[in-house]
Parts: C-alpha cells; sequence; structure tokens
C-alpha cells in the first residue's frame, strides 16, 4: 500500500533516541539492525569494522500514532558520512484533542527546547519544540 | 491514540518554488496560501519589503494524501522566534509507492537538478530502493517492495 514515513538520521545516539520516541508514543521499536549483523561485520569495501560502530544503529523502525513509519540511523562519520543537524523540517502531530497535545508535547520536551508552548497560536491550538536529541516537532489543532 | 502525521518545511526564501515543484512531481496543487506580507507582523516590527511576498504557510498534499506543510523562515533580525536557516542531512522523507515504475517516475522527477545518492535499484535487503536529495536540501528516500 502507498504510504509515507520518515527517517531520522542521528550522530550515534540513534538507540537512545528512539527507544525515548517507543516511551513518548507509546510503541514498541518494531526493528533494530546494526551495523555489525550486516555484512559479517565488514563495511562495504571489505574491511573489518571498528569495534565501536558495531552496535551502533543501521535501521530501526516503529510505528507511532496508529499507523506512522517512523525510522532511524546512526549516520556515521567512520562511513564517510558527514552529519549535520539542520533546523528545517519538523514533524507535525494532529492529535484527537488538546490534552493529547498537552501530554506529547510535555514527554517530548523533556530535555530538549520549547519554542511555543501548547496554547493558542490565533490560528488554532498549536506548539512548537525541539526535543533533546535536536529532532523538530509542531503540534496543531482546531480550537476546542 | 490515534491522529494525523504530516511534515513541515523551512525554506530561505524557496518555498514557494518548492512547493510548485513537489505539486508538479506529485501530480498536486498548492493549497492555503498565505504570505508573510498579509500578517500583522508584530508591533513595532517591519517587516523588509522583499520578505512581504515570501511564503507564510502552505500545504501541498504529496504520495498517499500526505500533508507537507511549508513556509520561508525569516531572519531572526526579523522575527527572533526564528533561528538561522539550517539545511540538515539528518532528516528524510520515505515514500512507499505501489510499483517500481511510479518509485523510478517519481525518483526521476524528484531529483531534477538535485543529488541522486542512490538510483533506483534492488538492495540488499529486497526491496527496490532509491535515494536522493533534492535541488532544494530535501532529502528524499524512496522503496516499495513490490517486484515491478
Amino acid at each position: 500500500m502507498t504510504s509515507v514515513g520518515t527517517y531520522l538520521h542521528f550522530p550515534g545516539n540513534a538507540e537512545e533516541a528512539l527507544a525515548f520516541y517507543a516511551v513518548v508514543f507509546n510503541t514498541n521499536v518494531a526493528r533494530i539492525l546494526r551495523y555489525g549483523e550486516f555484512n559479517d561485520g565488514n563495511d562495504m569495501s571489505g574491511q573489518s569494522m571498528p569495534e565501536h560502530v558495531k552496535d551502533k544503529i543501521m535501521n530501526s523502525q516503529m510505528l507511532i500514532m496508529d499507523n506512522y513509519l517512523l525510522q532511524g540511523s546512526d549516520h556515521l562519520a567512520e562511513f564517510g558520512d558527514d552529519f549535520q543537524k539542520g533546523n528545517n523540517v519538523a514533524i507535525v502531530l494532529m492529535t484527537d484533542s488538546h490534552a493529547e497535545t498537552n501530554r506529547l508535547f510535555n514527554l517530548l520536551v523533556d530535555g530538549g527546547k520549547a519554542r511555543f508552548e501548547p496554547g493558542d497560536a490565533g490560528f488554532g491550538y498549536f506548539a512548537d519544540l525541539s526535543d533533546k536529541f535536536g529532532t523538530n516537532w509542531m503540534f496543531f489543532n482546531a480550537p476546542e | 491514540m490515534s491522529g494525523q502525521v504530516q511534515t513541515y518545511l523551512y525554506f530561505d526564501g524557496q518555498a514557494e518554488e518548492a512547493l510548485s515543484f513537489y505539486a508538479w512531481v506529485f501530480n498536486s496543487t498548492v493549497e492555503d496560501v498565505m504570505r508573510w506580507g498579509e500578517m500583522p507582523h508584530g508591533e513595532g516590527s517591519s517587516l523588509p519589503a522583499e520578505a512581504e511576498n515570501l511564503i507564510m504557510h502552505a500545504r501541498v498534499n504529496i504520495l498517499g494524501g500526505h500533508v507537507i506543510l511549508a513556509e520561508d523562515a525569516l531572519d531572526p533580525s526579523v522575527d527572533p522566534l526564528f533561528e538561522p536557516h539550517t539545511p540538515g542531512n539528518n532528516f528524510a522523507i520515505v515514500l512507499s509507492p505501489e510499483t517500481r515504475m511510479e518509485a523510478d517516475k517519481i525518483y526521476a522527477a524528484l531529483s531534477e537538478d538535485g543529488v541522486q545518492q542512490m538510483q533506483m535499484q534492488e538492495a540488499f535487503w529486497g526491496d527496490y530502493y532509491g535515494q536522493l536529495r533534492d535541488k532544494f536540501g530535501i532529502g528524499w528516500m524512496i522503496v516499495t517492495s513490490a517486484k515491478e
């Protein structure tokens, strides 16, 4: 079936971040694949991977908000990946109620930064935050 | 817990061009367009003339009805609610079309003047997969388990 999801890269703390999101969204991490499990622990050129990257996340998946696929992985300098954290994207959550927005906001903002506390923003009920892993989240609800 | 998940993109003056591009790629239309000049923008603050026509909010529905919302980020000197616009590579939108033909078509359109990071191909885990960064700096992954 046709679908759209979100993929997040992390600089080495993907496991921690995705575990955090699984708690926030009360869901299970459906799959964890580690770099060391791939290609007998060798990189694409056949060289043995450094031990400290074998445990890093190659792919991890979970369903949030019922059926939205959120995936993540570690984007590592050891593999020539130049990780650059941007602020040009946010994941928008349209929840069923202001109470649910408040609840998720409070969980996600722990250790992060609130840019707009849940409240009336003129165009509706709105909230905006950057979590402790640098992922941006926004909430939109109609007035209740 | 139920609800809907959408994607919000910030641009540095190219939101209108980018959304028109996505509307073309996904055979959709840009809707709900509001410009910064239409907004009463904070008491005493002065919106530069060149920002008046920039996008404050707009929407385009892409594959499977997924909603992309977007705006042009204002310079923090104009609106301190903004941080300096910083594109990154820590985010990608994952598209899962129903056929390889549609995956090829979307890949070709989205990667126009962008960076082809991995052309559509059979990946080691069995899916048909490709990855690109479009000309506006947004990352896309296209994946389908379809065999044709």
